[in-house]
């Protein structure tokens, strides 16, 4: 039986040669027509940020990030555009400064609007091509995926979106834990399908309320402070790679696969037509054969379009 | 009377209608239930004995400007047209599906060849297929005796012809029908003639331009 993100990859696959469809009767006046960007600011508390599997272990942190994106889009069809854009987040961190870095990478996005009105459903698939500069040399690499997504506007005051993304890391080999010589330390490579939902509400003309949740399956990184357990959870074939961790006190950092379900809920204030103030609330609950972990994040900050 | 009398009269009278001598002013303030002044409200005045106009022949322009409707609130007879001039660096996708005039001008830059005709009264909402949240509206009278508030609640409408009217309030966010704010007036031709209307809004959840770009929209 196929399993829900088989056929959530399948309806990507679908969705894709639709908007490539849809683009074919090219309009005459075909152009560039538009650019567009956005920035935010954003404070960040987060807590259990190595994901740990421990409570006693986990490890909390304040975060600074700083997000820019900016892009052109093309105007294909009359309901189709193409769009080339860049992003930028730079992190900085109070205590884990080896985690502080620069993401940077490039979307090409394809949207296809079902019709005329702002109701009308809208199709849009992103390819993403990101570097990851982190001071931890191991949390360096490169970063691949593709998102396909359809959101509808439902009344004047309710949107909804289902999303389906695939995406590859690729991240350095770090240095093999002392008694665990034979495992994998390409523990930031990871393999993972989110599958997510997504809505936002409008309370006033001026403040939002989203909410989403997504499902996450494939490999993720965890932390914990020695190597015996992981070396108990290698024989078991729970662990499918782990490394020594410089960010948190020489610890051990592995790889697992499982499936993490994330649920999060935001607040945003309009204080004109472009800026907001945005509160937000992210909790994940982790499983990975018998480990289960959780987190949550905390966050303000202020965002602004152009 | 000898029918001779009744056409020369006849003929006085719509000459003095047509130069204004029989006409007067009204002078109209709108206040909501918290008695704050309204703006963007729509003040008009029903065709009845004392007023039946032909056609309206006039062309407004409803302009684009910052990925907006400008003005965002217009107003003009039935039968007269509107351009929509586009003085963004970008193309937009104007439409309604009001029932009132259903239309749409596909992606364009610049001013539009024709002007759109809007030969029946009603509220007519505009939309931009491109920015979702690019909203205006285009109220078209039945009579060429209409009004919009500004900042201060306030309406002026000139060269009505003196006798009894029905004026009503139109505006975005009016709780119920128009025809609920009906009132009279007596409209005389010396000084101006005055008239309060008190409506009662709801909430419109027209996005703003960040919420609406949230929403996972064509942006």
């Amino acid at each position: 039986m196929k399993t829900m993100m088989q056929k959530a990859r399948q309806a990507g696959l679908a969705g894709l040669v639709g908007i490539g469809l849809a683009t074919l009767p090219v309009v005459s006046q075909a152009e560039w027509v538009e650019w567009v960007g956005d920035a935010s600011a954003t404070a960040k508390y987060r807590y259990n940020l190595n994901f740990s599997d421990f409570d006693e272990t986990a490890q909390e942190d304040w975060v600074v990030e700083g997000r820019a994106s900016y892009g052109r889009f093309y105007q294909a069809a009359e309901n189709t555009r193409l769009g080339i854009m860049g992003h930028a987040t730079a992190l900085v961190h109070e205590r884990f400064d080896k985690l502080n870095g620069l993401i940077s990478g490039v979307d090409l996005v394809g949207i296809h609007k079902f019709g005329l009105g702002s109701g009308a459903p809208v199709l849009r698939a992103q390819a993403t091509a990101e570097n990851l500069d982190i001071r931890d040399e191991m949390r360096d690499g490169r970063r691949l995926a593709g998102t396909l997504s359809l959101s509808k506007r439902f009344t004047d005051r309710l949107d909804g979106s289902i999303s389906y993304t695939h995406s590859q890391r690729y991240g350095h080999r770090g240095n093999a834990v002392a008694g665990l010589g034979g495992a994998d330390t390409d523990v930031f490579n990871h393999r993972q399908e989110l599958l997510g939902l997504s809505g936002s509400f409008l309370l006033t003309e001026r403040s939002l309320l989203s909410f989403g949740y997504t499902r996450l399956e494939g490999e993720f990184a965890t932390q914990c402070p020695g190597a015996g357990i992981v070396g108990i959870l290698l024989l078991n074939n729970e662990i499918k790679g782990a490394a020594v961790d410089t960010v948190f006190d020489e610890t051990c950092t592995y790889k697992v696969e499982g499936d993490v379900n994330t649920y999060e809920v935001g607040y945003s204030y309009f204080l004109d037509e472009t800026t907001s103030i945005d509160l937000g609330y992210q909790f994940r609950d982790g499983k990975a054969g018998t480990l289960d972990y959780t987190s949550y994040d905390l966050s303000a900050g202020i965002s602004i379009l152009f | 009377m000898t029918m001779q009398i009744r056409i020369w009269i006849g003929a006085c009278l719509s000459t003095l209608l047509a130069t204004g001598a029989l006409a007067g002013t009204l002078e109209v303030t709108v206040l909501n239930d918290q008695n704050e002044p309204v703006e963007n409200a729509v003040v008009y005045l029903l065709a009845g004995d004392h007023a039946k106009p032909g056609a309206g022949t006039e062309v407004i322009k409803v302009d684009q400007v910052e990925k907006k409707f400008v003005p965002h609130v217009s107003a003009m007879q039935a039968g007269s047209s509107v351009s929509f001039p586009n003085f963004d660096n970008i193309r937009h996708h104007v439409y309604s599906f009001s029932p009132a005039r259903k239309f749409e001008i596909p992606l364009y830059e610049g001013i539009p060849a024709d002007p759109i005709q809007f030969p029946e009264p009603g509220i007519v909402a505009l939309g931009c297929n491109i920015h979702d949240w690019m909203s205006g509206y285009i109220f078209v009278a039945e009579t060429p005796w209409f009004a919009i508030t500004g900042k201060d609640g306030a309406a002026r409408i000139e060269g009505v012809p003196a006798g009894p009217h029905q004026a009503e309030v139109w505006h975005e966010k009016l709780r119920g029908k128009p025809q609920k704010t009906r009132q009279q007036v007596q409209v005389t031709d010396s000084g101006a003639t005055t008239a309060a209307f008190s409506i009662r809004q709801k909430k419109v959840f027209s996005a703003f331009r960040g919420a609406a770009s949230r929403g996972g929209g064509y942006r």
